[in-house]
This record gives C-alpha cells, sequence and structure tokens, in this order.
C-alpha cells in the first residue's frame, strides 16, 4: 500500500472517522501508533525488528541523557552559591564527558543498524574486490533486505538523542510513544525528517475535527496528487525513453531529457510531501516544509537551502555545526590563519565540514559509489 | 560589545547589526558565515563557543551574541 493508492485512501477515510469520535480524543496517540504499525505492515514491510532496536535504543540513551541533565542541573542549583567556580566548571566538564560517552555510543547503535542493513552488501562488495579470498559477501548478514523508511527514522532518532543531549528537549518516558514519533504512518516513507521537538506537542496530545484542517490538508493533499500522478507519473516514461536511447539522442534532445528529470524529481518528491502534509494536517499534526520553489533560487546555495529542507537542515544542524566546531576543525583554522590570506582562512572550517556532510548525504542517498561521487563533485 | 560589532561588520558590512533580531530566522546570516563568526569570536574573546552554542536564538542578533559571549566568558 503506497500513500498515492486507492487503498490508502480507504484507509485514512477510515482512520479518520474512528480518530475524531470524541472518546477517541485520550487515545489518539495510540490510534496513530495502530494506524502506524499496520500501514508499515501493508506497505510492504513485515520486519518490525530493526525500527522496534532503534526505539529501544533510541528510548534509553535519550533517558540516560535526561537523568544526567537533571542531575546536573540539580547539582548547580544545590551548589552554586556554595561551591568554587572552578569546582563547578570541573564538574560541568566531567558531567559533559559521561554524556558525550552515552550520546556517542547510542548514535553509534542507531547507525550501526542502518550501516549493516543498507550498507552492509555495499561495504562487502568492496572488500571483496580488494581482498577477493575473504568472500565477505557471502555472509547473511550482508544481505538483508532493508527495511522500510530506515535512512529517515535513522536520522530522526539521531536528532532527538542530540537535542535531549543538549538539553533542548526532555526524554520521553513511554517507550510506545517513542515508538509512535518514529513510524508516524504518514511520514515514514519518505520523510520529512520531523524533529522531535517540533512534533511530540501536536503528535501525543488530542485534537478535534477541525473543518478548516480539513478543507486545507485536502487541498494541499490533492495539489500533491496532481503533482505526483498528473506531472511525475507522466514525465517518467519521456525521460526514462531518453536515457534509454542516449547514444541516438542529438545533444539538444538530451538536455531536454535533463531538464524533463530535474522537474519529474521535484514533480514527485514535493508532490508526495505535500500529500502527506495534507493527511497529517488533516490529523492536527503539522510536519515540517521539504520544498520552497527551489527552482526560484538566485543561487546554487540558496537552491540547497530550498530542496529537501528537513534533510539539509538535518545535517547542517547535527553535522555540519559539529564538525566544522570540532579540535581538528579549529587547529585547521588556526593553521591556515598563519598561512592563507584572511578572507580565504575563514572558510577553511566550512569547507572541510561541507565534504564531510557531501560525503555522508550522497552516501544517505543510496549505498553506492556514483551518490557518494556526487556528493563530492557537489562541494 | 564594540568588539563584536568590529567583527559583524567586517563580516557582512551590508547587515543592519545595531537593529535586526532575525539573523538567522531570515536567513541573513547561513551556516558559513556562523562558522566564520565563532572561529572570530573565540578568538577575539578567548571563549569557546561550542556545538551546543548552535542555537538560532544565540545569533538572531548582535545583543544576544553578545549576551552569549558574557555567558561564557563567566563560566571560563
Amino acid at each position: 500500500m503506497t500513500i498515492n493508492s486507492l487503498s490508502f485512501l480507504l484507509f485514512f477515510c477510515g482512520f479518520v472517522i474512528v480518530y475524531f469520535l470524541p472518546f477517541m480524543k485520550r487515545f489518539q496517540w495510540v490510534l496513530l501508533l495502530a494506524a502506524s504499525v499496520v500501514f508499515y505492515a501493508l506497505a510492504g514491510s513485515n520486519n518490525f525488528l530493526y525500527i522496534i532496536l532503534a526505539t529501544i535504543v533510541t528510548y534509553i540513551g535519550t533517558n540516560l541523557l535526561d537523568k544526567k541533565n537533571k542531575e546536573q542541573a540539580e547539582y548547580i542549583t544545590a551548589n552554586k552559591k556554595v561551591l568554587p567556580k572552578a569546582e563547578i566548571k570541573a564538574y560541568k566538564e566531567t558531567m559533559k564527558q559521561k554524556k558525550h560517552t552515552i550520546q556517542v555510543w547510542t548514535i553509534v547503535a542507531v547507525l550501526g543498524i542502518l550501516v549493516i542493513v543498507k550498507y552492509g552488501k555495499f561495504i562487502a562488495g568492496n572488500v571483496d574486490r580488494l581482498f577477493p579470498a575473504l568472500k565477505v559477501s557471502e555472509y547473511s548478514i550482508f544481505h538483508l533486505l532493508v527495511p522500510l523508511g530506515i535512512s529517515y527514522y535513522t536520522l530522526m532518532a539521531i536528532g532527538y538523542i542530540i537535542d535531549v543531549s543538549k538539553g533542548k528537549v526532555e526524554s520521553e518516558k513511554n517507550i510506545l510513544k517513542v515508538f509512535l514519533f518514529l513510524i508516524y504512518f504518514p511520514q515514514i516513507t519518505q520523510g520529512p525528517i520531523g524533529r522531535f521537538i517540533d512534533m511530540a506537542p501536536a503528535l501525543y496530545g488530542s485534537h478535534e475535527f477541525s473543518y478548516e484542517r480539513f478543507r486545507d490538508g485536502c487541498q494541499r493533499l490533492l495539489w500533491g496528487f496532481f503533482k505526483k500522478m498528473v506531472i511525475a507519473d507522466n514525465m517518467k516514461p519521456m525521460v526514462d525513453y531518453i536515457f534509454e536511447h542516449a547514444d541516438k539522442g542529438s545533444g539538444f534532445t538530451l538536455f531536454l531529457g535533463c531538464m524533463y528529470f530535474a522537474i519529474q524529481l521535484y514533480a514527485d518528491f514535493s508532490g508526495y510531501t505535500d500529500i502527506v502534509k495534507g493527511f497529517s494536517h488533516i490529523l492536527g499534526i503539522d510536519l515540517m516544509e521539504n520544498f520552497e520553489r527551489p527552482f526560484f533560487s538566485t543561487s546554487l546555495a540558496e537552491y540547497w537551502r530550498r530542496w529537501h529542507i528537513s534533510l539539509s537542515s538535518w545535517f547542517r544542524d547535527y553535522m555540519f555545526y559539529p564538525v566544522s566546531l570540532s579540535q581538528p576543525a579549529v587547529k585547521i583554522n588556526r593553521l591556515g590563519k598563519k598561512f592563507l590570506p584572511q578572507r580565504v582562512s575563514k572558510l577553511v572550517p566550512s569547507l572541510v565540514a561541507m565534504f564531510v556532510v557531501w560525503f555522508a548525504t550522497g552516501l544517505w542517498h543510496d549505498a553506492s559509489w556514483r551518490y557518494i561521487l556526487w556528493g563530492g563533485q557537489t562541494v | 560589545m564594540e568588539e563584536l560589532m568590529k567583527i559583524l561588520k567586517e563580516l557582512r558590512p551590508e547587515v543592519d547589526f545595531e537593529n535586526e533580531d532575525k539573523l538567522i530566522d531570515n536567513g541573513i546570516l547561513d551556516s558559513f558565515d556562523l562558522v566564520a563568526l565563532v572561529g572570530e569570536i573565540n578568538d577575539t574573546f578567548d571563549v569557546e563557543v561550542e556545538f551546543e552554542d548552535m542555537e538560532p536564538e544565540n545569533f538572531n542578533s548582535a545583543k544576544a551574541m553578545y549576551a552569549m559571549i558574557q555567558r561564557l566568558e563567566d563560566e571560563v
């Protein structure tokens, strides 16, 4: 069952009726969870193991981090006036290290599942190419089916872990609510990559039926259906034909093929986002915007800020900043100041971080050299 | 505050840092600006702006940046 299928529309209509029944108000999040589990199974992923594992790891990690945050806040409140500043600072530093260890291991565990499931085959294939005698590819662990939405919910989980560690948000104490955050059915297949801090109040709150929301949600999803099913799906055969016969077409035809593909990709992905945002809006849960008319950008940098926003902002907040402010980047920056012109040296940490981010973005899209090189050349 | 204004003016001379209070929310400063700015703040004020401090509310205005610097100086 896909989001743009008739069966999903019927499934959603039935769900909305139950969801807005007056006596269901308190249990709306439970209904959302039940519907998400059903959708996940019907969408073709019978393997719940990975998402459940990711939920358990995220739940334990965030609650440990939250405990440390509270411990630290209590200690500082109790001792701020009694202890010397240096001692408080040393305590903060110790707590920072402890939190860092928890954060790193939680992220490694969540990311580890993604790496084994999605990239295991690719890594094993490359190891075998270098060392054919090892025959790593033959191990069954490297032939697992990639579960639905794993690339999306893994990033959502990591973002949540980091936000709790930073003290931006408190951890959720109910593991089923964490599970709902990761598996929420309108966004599990293709995002947007939501943030816990933004989604939690609406996701776990209660909502009354609103005609305005219903009307606006329907408009948005109909617009999405138009973009996806009328524009993108009808352009696909044309684009496929041009590229399948690339050796026969003229330069101009290939140029048109590229342009068509850009439109097809935009209509498909942004249409999909409109559909899921529309469905979710009806339920009272607003998802993040993913596209802001990217083809009207006046620079390449602006284009990337307006294309797949939930992904680019995720990489900016959770990878670009940590890398560009890391000790190695700071050292490179100080070194650059000695030997490079001021304007160039200021850019060095950002360029180092950009390389890491685009490499990861490429890898996130697909486990192949094609995407790794795409990430590399985009820098 | 003067030193901070000097850094900001050098970074983006065309921006009205005295009055602008949505530097991040309105996309006036981008991530490259922020990283360059943090490098300058660290060196000039001898503080360490960390990943934990990279929140829009700390960089939306010159005032907010200065408050963050003072807090960090206080922690040293």
